[in-house]
């Protein structure tokens, strides 16, 4: 969605509210609503934008000559005879930044990537309107364009071209006197030129290719004059990773559609009573996308001979079958989703004698969603949801107010007898500051108000799989089957099974209060606080005590955990205009929630009461705890047995939690804050002088922790992100980090605590396992935003007839501090991927 | 007229509520479908077959690969050679005929079919009474060999 199309919005969070939007809004819901035209002549609004991003900050990696000496140590140091896979000669010849051919160095990074990227964008809105028709038209184009450097060589462009198209109308027609309708018709449409990968997909692969053994391509030489393709350089039978070549060898189009369709039919029913209003509305949604990828095989050459007093080479294409100079074909996925949805409203709001205030309101929502590549029977399905609501609210002189509403909800995911759950919940809430006795204070303290409220909200979004009640088997799975015959002539598939089948599953309920405080002081402060609590029962667990010996295939799930979590929401507005130049306006909020598990399905520890998870917060982490690096063979043997794959001094110590003499599952203790940071803060400000304005907002999040990924930052070592890459046959190798490089475990320098343990060239399970070692604390505060802008003096812009005309520039994500500096933090355990980006912005906004 | 007949556009009913969420389909595949034909019951019967261990695989027999009598080169995959060399730990065991995994079977589901298969094989219409009897012979031979297996394998001997 545009922002500029955003009238309105707001954030429900307790009962009440969310009870009117059924099951879905279980978790809160947002309420946006966009802009509508007013009568009067045709307002015309212009944006334009104009951005450059670029990381945050950048990876540092070390240089070559350490990288392949450390890759030759990790070799060596788990095996002192294997070979080793760099010669002292290529070490000592290869100069970083030479450009030499025969001792490679390629920075991969800066081959493919350049420095910035620089994206546009231009919004157009017209409203406007008259008796009968107002009407809200808007259209947005967006341009982004890659950070990948272009190959002028091909003739196709193979940097990112991404175009967003997007158009709105909404319209509003008074058919009859008081009948209003309002039709609302948007699309956003997707078309991309570009490389066969994304950004991200190409930046995780120059985290993983070797820089030492081959260069990006090789330049047409003597002996292959007659050579009309790029020379891409690979290494021994062609299979290592190139990503130059991943990024230059073909492009993909894609292109997406996002329609949405309303219409919304309101009717006012005074003549049946007054105040009475009815409303339907009806929706419908179609997602669509499909790409074409079109590339060729790259032909790879290897270095044959050389001569370093010469400095001449000779290369050789490794494989000449397997390259081709023309383009193959391969479509895509193709995907469309489309939803329908209907709600129908009777509204009901009336002042009696100036003194009570009575509303009602009944909703009914009915909707449909199909999705057409769902892979199976199940998926495919519609997904339906069903729910009637309501709510009656009275107000008595606008001091005292009471609410109650209840929602009843059905879904199609549990059987019939557990489908429907009812909702009710209630609210009271007392604005002091209305009564008669708060006159004096009137003047410090505006606004004082008292509100809560409690009720029951439903969840079905829970579980795997569609419908829980139903089981899941396979008629004809080939893994189950057994051949018989002298020859394996007779086979047949076996059954399995992948689900049982549950009819008492049924809705995840919470119970929701929420007590708040509102206070306005001075005319100038408000200031919003509350407590929140809510108890969350029936919550969907894999049983974990069925015994072993029960033979089953699939653990069943049941209805049985039970959670709480609690917090409180702060919230300050500052507002202030000084004099008629000045204005100040500042914002804070704070929020602290955590959570804790009551009642949760685990095996009886007796003996080992830590790995009980009742009383930790949901998202807490299990891990072991590390207490420094082994310092010799002697210790190795000494310490009480690791079972997690060979290891020797140098690899990760885990202390024996529970004396047993080994380290298992059973020594996995809670660690770290959870990883769902429970203190989320943000605070700012905007100043006004003149026709200048300035704002900064800050953001920040608390106690809360990540992992470092050993996996998917361990040098020398494959690393996959798909199985598409871990089938593909290529060769994959993880860089080296410059901050490993400082600081690791060798032979010579046993350093107990250093970042790294003893260096491998293969996956060490023994240090990959969830632990303190690698927990780091994920605090940090960020410069979120800041903006600088200037208005245009109206003398001067009403003369070429606009109405309003301002200039801005600012900056996202300009300043991060936090404790943790290899990468950002936000990206918490893996730092090869594509970085966040800082964005400086500069546009223009112009009305007529 | 215009006012009631805008009213009953504004109402659009929801007269079959119950039904909307009623949308599966009577046949998907459950278990019990495997004994309403001959054939899905004989499907079951080579599901109940296929846990058995397969001994005479060099690679995959539990008896040679586990003993250090005989070492094929690193090229066959072989769960059980970790045994031979010791390496046999608590985490995730070698050769796991409890819960299946690391080169064993499953042996309590195996168990476990063969008794679903017992119950449920006199149900099928189409079959004659002596190839029931047969089958069900041979899962009980099944049943016997899975849990003659599984002592031999957990069972400590002397």
């Amino acid at each position: 969605m545009n922002p500029d199309d955003i009238a309105t919005f707001s954030i429900m969070k307790d009962a009440t509210a969310t009870a009117l939007y059924g099951a879905r809004g279980a978790n809160g819901v947002i309420l946006v609503t966009t802009k509508e035209g007013k009568q009067g002549e045709a307002r015309i609004s212009l944006r334009a934008e104009g951005s450059m991003s670029m990381p945050t900050r950048n990876i540092e990696l070390a240089d070559p000559v350490t990288y392949m000496k450390l890759n030759n140590e990790a070799i060596l140091t788990r095996d002192p005879l294997a070979p080793v896979l760099y010669s002292d000669d290529k070490i000592n010849s290869t100069i970083p930044g030479s450009g030499s051919l025969i001792f490679p160095s390629t920075d991969w990074r800066s081959e493919m990537f350049k420095e910035q990227a620089f994206n546009q964008r231009v919004n157009l809105n017209v409203s406007g309107g008259g008796k009968i028709a107002r009407y809200y038209v808007a259209g947005n184009f967006n341009q982004d364009n890659g950070v990948l450097k272009v190959d002028k060589r091909n003739n196709f462009n193979n940097n990112i071209n991404l175009k967003t198209y997007s158009l709105r109308s909404n319209v509003n027609v008074n058919v009859f006197p008081t009948t209003e309708m309002i039709i609302r018709l948007s699309g956003v449409f997707d078309d991309y030129k570009g490389p066969i990968y994304s950004g991200g997909g190409f930046y995780t692969r120059v985290m993983r290719a070797n820089p030492v053994l081959f260069p990006a391509y090789y330049p047409i030489d003597e002996d292959h004059q007659y050579v009309k393709h790029i020379m891409f350089g690979n290494f021994d039978d062609g299979r290592y990773l190139n990503p130059y070549a991943d990024m230059v060898k073909g492009y993909k189009d894609y292109s997406r559609s996002n329609v949405n369709a309303q219409i919304e039919l309101k009717q006012d029913l005074k003549f049946l009573t007054p105040g009475l209003r009815a409303r339907a509305r009806f929706n419908t949604t179609r997602e669509s996308y499909f790409d074409v990828v079109r590339q060729y095989n790259p032909f790879y050459y290897q270095l044959g001979g050389y001569n370093t007093r010469d400095n001449t080479y000779q290369v050789n294409v490794i494989d000449p079958d397997g390259g081709t100079e023309y383009l193959d074909y391969n479509e895509g996925q193709r995907r469309i989703n489309s939803s329908v949805y209907v709600e129908t409203a009777l509204e009901y709001n009336r002042t009696f004698q100036q003194k009570h205030n009575l509303s009602g309101m009944l909703i009914y929502i009915m909707r449909e969603a199909l999705t057409g590549n769902a892979g199976s029977l199940q998926a495919s399905l519609p997904y339906r949801n069903l729910g009637f609501s309501g709510r009656t609210t009275y107000g008595f002189k606008n001091k005292y107010y009471a609410e109650f509403n209840f929602g009843y909800n059905g879904s199609e995911r549990f059987y019939k007898d557990q489908r429907w759950g009812f909702f009710p919940s209630a609210g009271l809430a007392w604005s002091v500051s209305n009564e008669a006795f708060w006159e004096p204070f009137k003047n410090t303290v505006n606004h004082f108000k008292v509100r809560g409220t409690y009720g029951l909200v439903g969840n079905d979004a829970i579980g795997s799989g569609r419908f829980l009640y139903l089981s899941e088997v396979n008629m004809a799975d080939p893994g189950r089957g057994s051949v018989f015959g002298r020859e394996n002539g007779y086979s047949r598939d076996g059954i399995s099974i992948s689900r049982y089948s549950d009819n008492a599953i049924t809705w995840e309920t919470a119970q929701k209060m929420n007590v708040a405080l509102e206070i306005g002081l001075f005319r100038k402060i408000d200031i919003i606080a509350e407590y929140f609590r809510e108890h969350r029962y029936n919550i969907l667990q894999t049983r974990a005590s069925t015994p072993a010996s029960m033979g089953l295939w699939v653990t069943p799930a049941a209805n049985i955990g039970e959670a709480m979590g609690h917090g409180v929401d702060i919230s300050l507005d500052y507002n202030h205009t000084i004099n008629n130049d000045m204005w100040l306006q500042a914002r804070g909020n704070f929020t602290y929630a955590t959570s804790e598990f009551r009642v949760y399905e685990e095996y009886d520890y007796a003996n080992e009461w830590w790995k009980s998870r009742v009383g930790y917060p949901i998202s807490q982490t299990w891990g072991y705890i590390a207490e420094h690096l082994f310092a010799d063979d002697a210790e190795v043997a000494s310490s009480p047995v690791q079972n997690f794959g060979t290891y020797m001094a140098g690899d990760i110590k885990y202390r024996d939690v529970n004396n047993d003499g080994r380290i298992t599952e059973l020594d996995m203790v809670p660690i770290g804050y959870p990883t769902t940071p429970e203190i989320v803060y943000g605070f700012g400000f905007s100043y006004g002088f003149k026709s200048l304005d300035f704002s900064a907002f800050l953001q920040g999040a608390g106690r809360e922790s990540f992992w470092v990924d050993p996996d998917a930052t361990a040098p020398f070592v494959p690393y996959y992100y798909s199985d598409e890459e871990r089938n593909s046959g290529t060769r994959y190798t993880n860089q080296l980090l410059k901050a490993y490089a400082d600081s690791y475990w060798s032979e010579d320098n046993r350093n107990l605590y250093a970042m790294w343990p003893r260096l491998s060239s293969t996956v060490n399970n023994n240090n990959t396992q969830t632990s303190t070692w690698f927990m780091r604390n994920g605090a940090f505060l960020r410069l979120k935003q800041v903006e600088l802008g200037f208005t245009l003096p109206k003398r001067w812009i009403s003369k070429r007839g606009m109405s309003n005309a301002r200039i801005y520039v600012n900056g996202t994500n300009l300043l991060t501090w936090s404790k943790f500096k290899l990468w950002d933090i936000e990206m918490a355990g893996n730092g090869l991927q594509y970085p966040i980006q800082k964005v400086y912005n500069i546009g223009l906004n112009v009305s007529l | 007229m215009k006012k009631i007949t805008s009213v009953i556009i504004v109402f659009v009913a929801c007269i079959s509520c119950k039904k909307y969420l009623d949308i599966v389909p009577d046949n998907i595949a459950t278990i019990d479908q495997a004994f309403n034909l001959r054939n899905t019951a004989e499907r079951f019967l080579f599901t109940c077959y296929s846990y058995l261990p397969k001994n005479s695989n060099i690679a995959q027999s539990v008896a040679m690969t586990s003993g250090d009598e005989i070492w094929l080169s690193e090229y066959y995959v072989q769960p059980g050679r970790e045994i031979a060399r010791g390496n046999q730990n608590v985490v995730d065991p070698y050769l796991n005929f409890w819960q299946g995994g690391q080169g064993g079977q499953d042996l309590y589901q195996a168990i476990r079919d063969c008794n679903i298969f017992l119950e449920n094989i006199d149900r099928v219409p189409d079959m004659e009474a002596f190839e029931k009897n047969r089958w069900k012979a041979e899962v009980k031979f099944l049943k016997a060999y899975y849990h003659f297996f599984y002592l031999e394998c957990t069972v400590p001997s002397h």
